[in-house]
């Protein structure tokens, strides 16, 4: 059972898009298509992303230097290119983890506390 | 009868259209969509209706493109800028080419005894022939051309039509500037220095003219850019 895609704001999906990816590639390497599979599977279907719009977000943290990507076959015989964290990579998704947490903390106090 | 792999072909080259996307980028596209088609084999859809849903899920090639300007700029100025260049040579050519027709047509006036009046005529139709002829020829190359690269289209035509209307409008000037470079003209020899500087003067207004031109298309794309879409 999948549930419906959530509209997010273009802002917040642009935002959580660097972190979940660099969350993603922490547990291993991986390629576009099974990078947006994970991010559906562990959203239960509601975090939808334009397919296409993934490769142009990895290009710039390529740029950045937080992954590195490396071209091979696959098993099937396709040619991919495959994602795989840098030590500034890991660095970066601390960061952001401090970050996102702080935000959470914040905002779960403000809304219940 | 629908061939996916023609259809994969097909949609490749609307990526690669003016070389917004680089070889590998689009490759790595493609195994995208193939994966997208394989998931997509479960449901009950014709190869084809599968092929149409899977570039759908992957993005609008226009949208693909814009995506990838933004983190490659440079890639989708690299074959508009070339396609000026070549609109700026073709012109330089073809007017240096009729630029030495003018001497030549003077030295068979001179030959059949003709006025000097004869002569200046003959410098006039050579200086309106040749903006005319480079921007027919780019017009009727860009009929075959311009569907699929509308970016490189407007590159060549702005830069060849700029050029031919400042060679137009600088007729006036360089007419009195021909007449007196004619008063040293030497029949024996043939030899005038015109049409090299007329060329030098050609060959400025073209780099100006191709400036201007990425100037003025390059702030427009800005200012469109600011505007926010809905």
């Amino acid at each position: 059972m999948r549930a419906e895609p959530i509209d997010l704001p273009k802002d917040l999906v642009a935002a959580s898009a660097v972190p979940l990816v660099l969350g993603i590639l922490a547990r291993g390497e991986s390629y576009g298509y099974a990078i947006l599979s994970r991010v559906r599977e562990l959203s239960g279907g509601r975090l939808e992303w334009k397919e296409g719009m993934l490769y142009p977000v990895l290009h710039r943290m390529e740029q950045h230097g937080w992954i590195v990507a490396s071209v091979r076959d696959s098993d099937e015989g396709r040619r991919r290119r495959y994602y795989r964290l840098t030590p500034a990579g890991r660095r970066c998704l601390g960061e952001h983890r401090q970050q996102w947490a702080l935000m959470n903390h914040v905002l779960n106090l403000a809304w219940e506390g | 009868m629908f061939n996916q792999d023609r259809a994969v072909q097909k949609w490749r080259t609307t990526l690669s259209s003016e070389g917004r996307l680089t070889v590998e980028q689009i490759d790595e596209l493609e195994a995208h969509l193939r994966d997208i088609i394989d998931d997509l084999e479960t449901a009950a859809l014709t190869e084809e209706e599968t092929f149409v849903v899977a570039a759908h899920r992957l993005g609008h090639p226009a949208q693909l493109g814009e995506e990838y300007e933004k983190i490659t700029p440079f890639n989708t100025w690299r074959v508009p800028l070339f396609w000026a260049t070549v609109g700026a040579a073709w012109t330089l050519g073809v007017e240096a080419i009729l630029d030495l027709a003018v001497p030549l047509g003077t030295l068979v006036a001179a030959r059949l005894h003709l006025s000097l009046g004869w002569m200046k005529a003959w410098a006039v139709v050579v200086s309106v022939g040749g903006p005319i002829i480079a921007l027919a020829s780019v017009v009727a190359w860009m009929r075959v051309y311009s569907a699929s690269h509308p970016r490189s289209a407007k590159a060549l035509f702005s830069t060849v039509a700029v050029a031919a209307l400042l060679r137009l409008g600088s007729v006036p000037v360089i007419g009195p500037l021909s007449a007196a470079a004619w008063k040293g003209f030497d029949l024996r020899t043939g030899r005038s220095f015109q049409s090299v500087w007329q060329t030098a003067l050609v060959a400025g207004f073209l780099i100006v003219a191709s400036v201007g031109v990425v100037v003025l298309v390059r702030f427009r794309e800005h200012r469109n850019r600011q505007i926010p879409s809905s």
